[in-house]
């Protein structure tokens, strides 16, 4: 497997006032979120971190110790650390909390606006049947 | 950390080889120049200026001039010749550790995994070896030249440091001296001023008292005799001391004299004598003489002899190197205690 | 390499030049396996607290031990473990690159040679040129690479990274970052500049003054100190239950930098997060003649800590 292009470009911004683990962590999930990064690919190893971004080595465990913990990634002994297969749907699982959020939202609108539970029932149907239609 | 040692003093040290192989050249063309017109002179027809023939006068006066005229030269090749040794046992002690703590690179060897002692080993290690390389030469051709160019008998000042190992001792001594000051003063200028001053000091002291109690003392007395050619009478000494000596003292003393009479004496003899030759009149070995006998005086010459000569050498030279001995333990001391 | 022992020790270390005291009663701890900024301004004694550390001196009071044993000029071993970058990037002006590399050769009995000239290389210096032709970041790099080149336990950088440009002193903080990722090198530098110590280092160590006022691992530095704002109408005293490092009180408002070692429970303040460098900056000023402030988060409750 070709080291040359690292699966991910990391970098720091030392006045975020978030700290520098954290970035790591957020910019992984962003990754994985986007497609960028999927199950199975090989996160860079520390050392290669530590030739991108002038970031202390710990920093590095920590964050992909971190990614361990929340399920994103898995580390395999000897070989690096992983993407794991899951990752996805957990960043999905992330994305669909995004999701759940702008529902909410819209539900608000929609109440604010008069409709009741069945227009709104009556709508999502049309809607649904509209994108089978389509489909 | 030998080579570190001699990676940073090499250029001073180059520079002092071309130094030694110039001096060398000079000494030994200026030596054998004047060896030859010494054996000029010495032979037929000046015979050392003792019974020339009236032809031959003018050549032999300006052989005579020629010769003696070289004495300014030789003073300043001598002078070069001791200031050589000098200068390097200086400049290598001042860059070797003056210098360094002065600038504060010495905290780059001293937070290298050797200790104090090994650098300070390997630094003296290169310096005496460097010394010792450049002037067992130097010592041995103005040896040789301190006798071609009749400069002086060996014994005296003027030629004593020149001749046995006594360039090379002294170079050593200074080396160790001003890396025991440079440790001491840890700046480069203050250093070298006081190291100047200890050589001042160090050799005025040595000609006037040092020396001589080193050696012992020989007395010899002088009588007159009475020469007249023609008219003419003078008188002529008699005895006295080798040519080839160093003369400490030659004069009037009181007979059963042992010591070099002070100056107030030395007046008073003078004073004495002189009052007895003019009213007996002087030009006569015999007044002289008889002059001394009715005064209780003698005309004595105090000196050190020429087959003292490597006595000498070795004590002094013996003394010198004990110091730098202990110096050098000194040295070490200073060195472990300095905080940088 | 014991990962428990500390890497440095010091208890009650005082260093005096003259008449002036440079270190006073200075006592730190810092753990093994860490890269350690040491903070403050000129003058507060760092470079000292450094050099002792690296046996170019004793102290005159307290103890000193640098993994597990006591620096001095006779301790040789120890300082084939400990590498140590002075302030000035101290080199030998007319020697050649290579043969600065041959001097570390000589002068320490561990020393990679291919580590070494690899790292020159990388830099893309040139191993023949004159150190005294070289820029300022080059001979910091250079200088660098000897204390690397050594394989030492401990890295000692006294500002390492001051005077540089931006790009210099990345890459030498990229030298060194490699060094601890591959050897897991522990590390104390001194430095001015806070950013490099929220991206490089894990631990801080405070001195003002010639007294040492904070000495914490950085996350829980960040994670304790917060400021509490109120007005001045509603809240008249400090806040209770937590050592307060800087207060500001005017006619309106006011605010507190304090350090929290248990949850925070008085109503009606404003708690913000105090940025790493207003942190600092506050022990600096508030730093000098105070009592060790560890002793005072002992005795919490009533007044808030002695001041």
């Amino acid at each position: 497997m070709s080291e040359r292009h690292p699966s991910i470009q990391f970098r720091l911004d030392p006045r975020s006032g978030v700290a520098p683990y954290r970035q790591l962590v957020e910019q992984v999930r962003l990754a994985v979120a986007s497609g960028q990064l999927r199950g199975g690919d090989q996160l860079p190893s520390v050392r290669e971190v530590v030739s991108q971004i002038t970031i202390n080595p710990n920093t590095v465990h920590r964050a992909y110790r971190e990614l361990e913990h929340e399920g994103l990634a898995e580390g395999r002994p000897g070989l690096g650390t992983f993407i794991t297969p899951r990752a996805g749907i957990v960043a999905g699982a992330v994305g669909r909390d995004i999701l759940i959020d702008s529902l909410r939202d819209w539900m608000a609108r929609a109440r604010a606006a008069g409709l009741d539970d069945v227009e709104i029932l009556e709508l999502l149907g049309r809607f649904l049947n509209l994108q089978r239609v389509v489909s | 950390m030998t080579w570190v040692a001699w990676r940073q003093q090499r250029i001073v040290i180059g520079l002092f080889a071309v130094a030694a192989v110039l001096l060398i050249w000079w000494a030994v063309s200026s030596g054998l120049h004047e060896q030859s017109l010494w054996h000029q002179y010495l032979g037929p027809p000046c015979h050392n200026g003792r019974g020339v023939s009236y032809k031959k006068l003018a050549f032999c006066r300006s052989l005579y001039n020629e010769v003696h005229g070289l004495l300014s030269h030789n003073y300043l090749l001598s002078d070069f010749a001791q200031f050589f040794g000098l200068v390097m046992g200086v400049v290598l002690g001042v860059t070797a550790i003056a210098s360094e703590l002065e600038r504060k690179t010495v905290r780059l060897a001293w937070t290298q995994s050797l200790t104090r002692t090994r650098w300070l080993v390997a630094k003296t290690s290169v310096g005496l070896v460097s010394i010792v390389v450049l002037i067992v030469p130097l010592s041995v051709t103005f040896s040789w030249w301190v006798g071609a160019s009749r400069i002086g008998p060996r014994i005296q000042p003027t030629a004593y440091p020149l001749a046995g190992w006594l360039l090379g001792v002294y170079a050593v001594s200074i080396f160790i001296l001003t890396m025991f000051l440079g440790a001491l003063i840890r700046r480069a200028g203050p250093t070298v001023a006081v190291v100047v001053l200890v050589i001042i000091a160090t050799s005025l002291f040595m000609t006037a008292e040092g020396r001589t109690r080193l050696v012992p003392i020989h007395t010899a007395t002088t009588t007159f005799r009475t020469v007249t050619k023609g008219d003419f009478s003078t008188a002529v000494p008699k005895g006295g001391a080798p040519t080839n000596s160093w003369i400490l003292f030659s004069g009037f003393a009181p007979i059963g004299t042992h010591t070099i009479p002070g100056e107030a004496d030395q007046r008073r003899s003078d004073e004495r004598m002189s009052r007895c030759e003019s009213t007996s009149g002087a030009n006569s070995g015999t007044v002289m003489n008889s002059c001394l006998r009715r005064e209780g005086l003698r005309d004595v010459s105090f000196y050190v002899a020429d087959h003292e000569f490597w006595q000498l050498q070795l004590r002094e030279g013996g003394l010198y190197l004990t110091l730098d001995l202990l110096l050098f333990g000194g040295t070490v001391v200073l060195l472990r205690r300095i905080r940088v | 390499m014991n990962s428990t022992q500390n890497v440095l020790e010091a208890r009650g270390v005082g260093k005096r030049f003259g008449l002036t005291w440079a270190l006073r009663d200075c006592t730190v701890s810092i753990p093994a396996g860490k890269v350690a900024a040491l903070v403050g301004p000129n003058g507060a004694g760092k470079s000292t607290l450094l050099r002792l550390a690296a046996g170019l001196g004793r102290p005159n009071e307290g103890s000193l031990t640098v993994l597990g044993e006591v620096p001095g000029h006779e301790n040789a071993r120890l300082r084939s473990k400990v590498g140590y970058l002075d302030q000035e990037r101290l080199l030998y002006p007319s020697f050649r690159v290579g043969e600065m590399l041959r001097f570390g050769k000589a002068t320490n009995a561990k020393w990679d040679e291919r580590m070494a000239a690899s790292y020159v290389t990388q830099l893309g210096i040139d191993v023949d040129a004159r150190v005294h032709s070289l820029s300022s970041g080059q001979k910091a790099q250079v200088a660098l690479t000897l204390c690397l080149a050594k394989q030492p336990e401990l890295l000692i950088l006294d500002e390492p990274a001051a005077t540089l440009d931006p790009l210099a002193r990345e890459d030498l903080l990229q030298l060194l970052m490699q060094q601890v990722a591959q050897n897991g090198t522990s590390v104390v530098l001194s430095t001015h500049a806070i950013g490099d110590i929220v991206s490089v280092c894990e631990y801080l160590i405070i001195l003002s003054r010639a007294r040492v006022v904070l000495c914490d691992d950085l996350d829980y530095v960040l994670g304790s100190h917060r400021f509490l704002t109120a007005a001045t109408s509603t809240k008249s005293s400090e806040p209770p239950g937590v050592t307060v490092i800087e207060s500001r009180v005017s006619s309106r408002e006011a605010s507190y930098l304090v350090r929290m070692d248990a949850p925070f429970s008085d109503a009606g303040w404003r708690i913000t997060e105090p940025t790493l460098e207003e942190i600092v900056l506050a022990y600096l000023r508030e730093g000098a003649g105070r009592p060790d402030l560890n002793d005072a988060a002992q005795s919490s409750g009533g007044d808030g800590g002695s001041q």
